[in-house]
């Protein structure tokens, strides 16, 4: 098995060097040899998992004092998710980049690109994780900016580079302040002097808090949680078969990290709490900007935005496995949805006639509806769906779910997708609205019991020892009080976004043609100013750099 | 030597500003053959880790720091390679100072740092050779006309802005782990404003302006070779060596 888990990385790396080397006229070929070495590393990677999953004990490659890659329950599923979401991306680009000049150089890129995500997922050494940490950086700075004749791909590949160099920092600070605390870099053994010393403190800093909070942010990064989310919808601008990776993939690796470093997480509750709030302002914030897109992929962009602030705050409830399955499920629909996205794309510039299907008439003819369901009683709905989920899942599954923190994410999950759900539905003109709302929310119950389902048993076999498991609720644990002032709140919220709802049908347009609402659009519109406040400090900072140069001429 | 004059001589030679100004003279401004430059990449910061005694005082690690950022911040703005690398050199030679006595850092590390340099020295040659001036956004497609030239300029100006997986990287982070984490802090942040400066140089030189004809020739596969087998080896040597450069070098 140790054999295969060398071999994981090593067949991307082999082909990407391989179809470097190829003739240029050979371009073809460079593609079918990439599709076939992804083929073989996803079987290689099914059979590592299968392993896992048939009760293969957990080691390490190196031996745990020196251990360079994991063979663990994680990196078999995340090997298994990478190779899988690359094979499709892979088999994509064989026809969508067939027109490109440089094809085989977008494979050999492509592959070293699936290398390295390997390589971070099995990473068992702190240096090894530094380098592809790193190394993903620069290999998407160069797959983004494929496209080397559109500036705006240029300058946004960039952005994304400088995130994830700041990304980089906190993460090489984490490992500083760990080696010094625990004098290793192999990640078995410091975990193993981590649980028996957790109180260390290095340059007068709270080891496992400084460390966690820094492996937080750069999480924060990679996932693009607010205020570092600005590349995530611009990265657009690449070749599609990037995007799907981006979104499928590599911006998941946020949950990864946490989820590695979870050892360590157990120790430090209150970088949970941070996480939580982070990923919560996060969900909002994504979820309202996609709202104003009218761009297919940047609204696919922001919906990763948002879908990464869920996945974060589960972490931050001490649902750790669950941001796992959350990851998965958000990697195989929402890479799909990029290249469905791009072939739309491609067939709207090939024709400019409308699709006239039957969602074309019933959303822009919008046919007569017969009625429209109160607004009380879909806001009733609202709460009260994912309440009986809570209830049933606690009756089906853990009879001590009020305890455990994720019940706040089923709540919250529940209540913002059925929120969503139910306003389009009543905002829609339907002739029979009831038996639309009927399948809407048998279709969220199916989901999110099915989600709990899932996260239970992906809990069990990412975390096998169920001292773990409670461990990780209980560092993310908040007091009972806190817990019912939260649901108390999102309540508050939802029914006030009834309300509006509700004004807003009744006042026709009176509340969208408000000065607040116009206001409010403005900024979101502008995507609150991030971006530009950033583009103020770069500009900023380059004329400094070259009034400096003038200054200080000949030193 | 004594330890003064030792530290006197070595603020020359791991050049900390404003004495960087003899280092970034030579290597950016008056030594026309590339030859001559590379030396000076190579023996410079050599010469510096070898007068670099045990004893560095606390207030020659800010005075450092100052330096690298400054240096880091300059090489934003600059478009000529020449001085580009000399800059990046000055920056970069100046965090050899910041490791901790028991880690200072030894010729390996130097070397880590220097080598890349040299080999771009070499590369600025082969592009004033071809095109009078190896200066950014003043003729763009290089990826297009001389794929070669733009692949082996894309990996050196990697490679010398300690990218993974040259040798430079596990310098870089041997200085985050054995300087004082405020240090640290500072050290990564050079670090990322290389990696912009970087990627701003590159983009001169491969988007921009469409060549106009007669297009100069590319690499030719023995230039090539001068330049890709040294930086292969270092590749390897840099592996080999990982944990020395971990540990100061």
């Amino acid at each position: 098995m140790k054999t295969l888990l060398l071999l994981l990385p090593c067949i991307p790396i082999a082909s990407a060097i391989l179809v470097r080397l190829l003739p240029a006229r050979q371009a073809a070929l460079a593609g079918r040899i990439s599709v076939g070495a992804i083929v073989l590393t996803a079987l290689v990677a099914l059979v590592l998992l299968i392993g896992m999953v048939s009760g293969q004990p957990a080691a390490a490659l190196g031996g745990p004092d020196h251990a360079l890659l994991l063979l663990d329950p994680l990196s078999t599923l995340m090997a298994l998710v990478i190779s899988a979401i690359s094979l499709v991306v892979h088999v994509y680009s064989l026809r969508y980049m067939a027109e490109e000049p440089r094809y085989a150089h977008f494979f050999a890129l492509l592959d070293l690109m699936t290398a390295s995500l390997l390589l971070m997922v099995s990473a068992g050494n702190l240096i090894l994780l530094l380098v592809v940490w790193h190394m993903i950086g620069v290999l998407l700075y160069f797959l983004l900016g494929f496209e080397t004749r559109s500036r705006s791909a240029q300058r946004y590949a960039l952005w994304t580079l400088l995130t994830y160099r700041f990304g980089d920092i906190p993460m090489v600070l984490a490992a500083v302040l760990l080696y010094h605390a625990y004098g290793t870099f192999s990640l078995p053994l410091m975990f193993e002097r981590l649980a028996a010393d957790p109180s260390l403190s290095v340059f007068g800093l709270p080891v496992v808090l400084t460390a966690g909070a820094l492996i937080a942010l750069s999480a924060f990064a990679r996932s693009a949680q607010f205020m570092l989310h600005t590349w995530l919808p611009y990265t657009m601008e690449g070749p599609t078969p990037v995007s799907a990776l981006m979104h499928a993939g590599i911006v998941n690796a946020g949950a990864f990290i946490i989820n590695r470093f979870a050892p360590l997480y157990i120790h430090a509750g209150p970088v949970l709490h941070w996480v939580f709030i982070v990923g919560l302002v996060t969900a909002l914030i994504g979820s309202m900007l996609m709202l104003i897109q009218n761009d297919i992929k940047k609204s696919l962009g922001y919906s990763t935005m948002g879908q990464m602030g869920f996945m974060i705050m589960e972490c931050g409830v001490g649902a750790f496995s669950l941001a796992i399955f959350h990851l998965i499920a958000h990697g195989l629909f929402k890479g799909t949805l990029f290249l469905s996205a791009g072939g739309v794309i491609g067939d709207a510039r090939h024709s400019d006639k409308v699709p006239k299907s039957g969602v074309y008439t019933f959303v822009v003819e919008r046919q007569a509806s017969a009625s429209k369901p109160s607004w009380f009683a879909m806001a009733v709905l609202t709460v009260a769906v994912p309440a009986v989920m809570l209830l049933l899942t606690h009756w089906l599954i853990a009879s001590d779910i009020f305890q455990e923190q994720g019940a706040v994410v089923l709540l919250f999950f529940g209540w913002i997708t059925g929120a969503q759900l139910l306003y389009t539905i009543h905002r829609m003109e339907t002739t029979d609205p009831w038996r639309m709302v009927t399948l809407a929310v048998f279709s969220l119950l199916i989901i999110v019991v099915g989600y709990s389902l899932m996260s239970y048993a992906f809990g069990v076999f990412l975390y096998p020892e169920e001292s773990m498991r409670q461990a990780i609720y209980a560092a993310a644990g908040i007091s009972r009080p806190w817990f019912y002032a939260l649901i108390a709140l999102m309540t508050l919220v939802i029914l006030g976004g009834w309300l509006f709802v509700y004004r807003s049908d009744r006042d026709d347009d009176a509340l969208r043609t408000s000065p607040l609402w116009i206001r409010v659009y403005t900024h979101l519109s502008r995507e609150l100013y991030v971006s530009d406040l950033y583009s103020l400090f770069g500009r900023g900072l380059l004329r400094g750099s070259a009034q400096l140069n003038r200054w200080l001429r000949w030193l | 030597m004594s330890d003064a004059l030792r530290l006197f001589a070595a603020i020359w030679f791991l050049p900390l500003f404003p004495f960087s100004g003899v280092f970034v003279y030579l290597a950016g401004r008056k030594l026309r053959s590339a030859a001559a430059r590379g030396a000076v990449f190579i023996v410079w910061p050599l010469l510096g880790v070898s007068l670099v005694g045990a004893y560095v005082p606390p207030w020659l690690h800010a005075w450092a720091l100052f330096s690298a950022l400054l240096y880091a911040v300059r090489l934003l703005a600059m478009r000529d390679l020449r001085l580009w690398s000399a800059y990046l050199g000055a920056s970069a030679f100046a965090l050899l100072w910041l490791p901790l006595p028991e880690h200072a850092p030894g010729w390996l590390a130097a070397l880590g740092l220097g080598i890349p340099l040299a080999l771009l020295a070499q590369l600025a040659a082969v592009l004033e050779e071809r095109f009078g001036a190896a200066y950014c956004g003043l003729y763009g497609g290089l990826y297009l006309k001389q794929p070669r030239l733009a692949g082996a300029l894309t990996l050196l100006t990697l490679s010398a802005v300690a990218s993974p997986i040259f040798p430079g990287f596990f310098v870089l982070t041997g200085v985050a782990l054995h300087a004082g984490f405020a240090y640290a802090i500072g050290a990564l942040i050079v670090w990322l404003l290389w990696t912009w400066a970087a990627v701003l140089l590159l983009q001169g030189f491969m988007l921009g302006k469409p060549q106009t004809a007669p297009v100069p020739s590319d690499l030719s596969g023995a230039e090539l070779a001068a330049l890709g087998v040294p930086a292969a080896v270092f590749v390897g040597a840099g592996l080999f060596f990982v944990t020395t450069l971990l540990s100061g070098g």
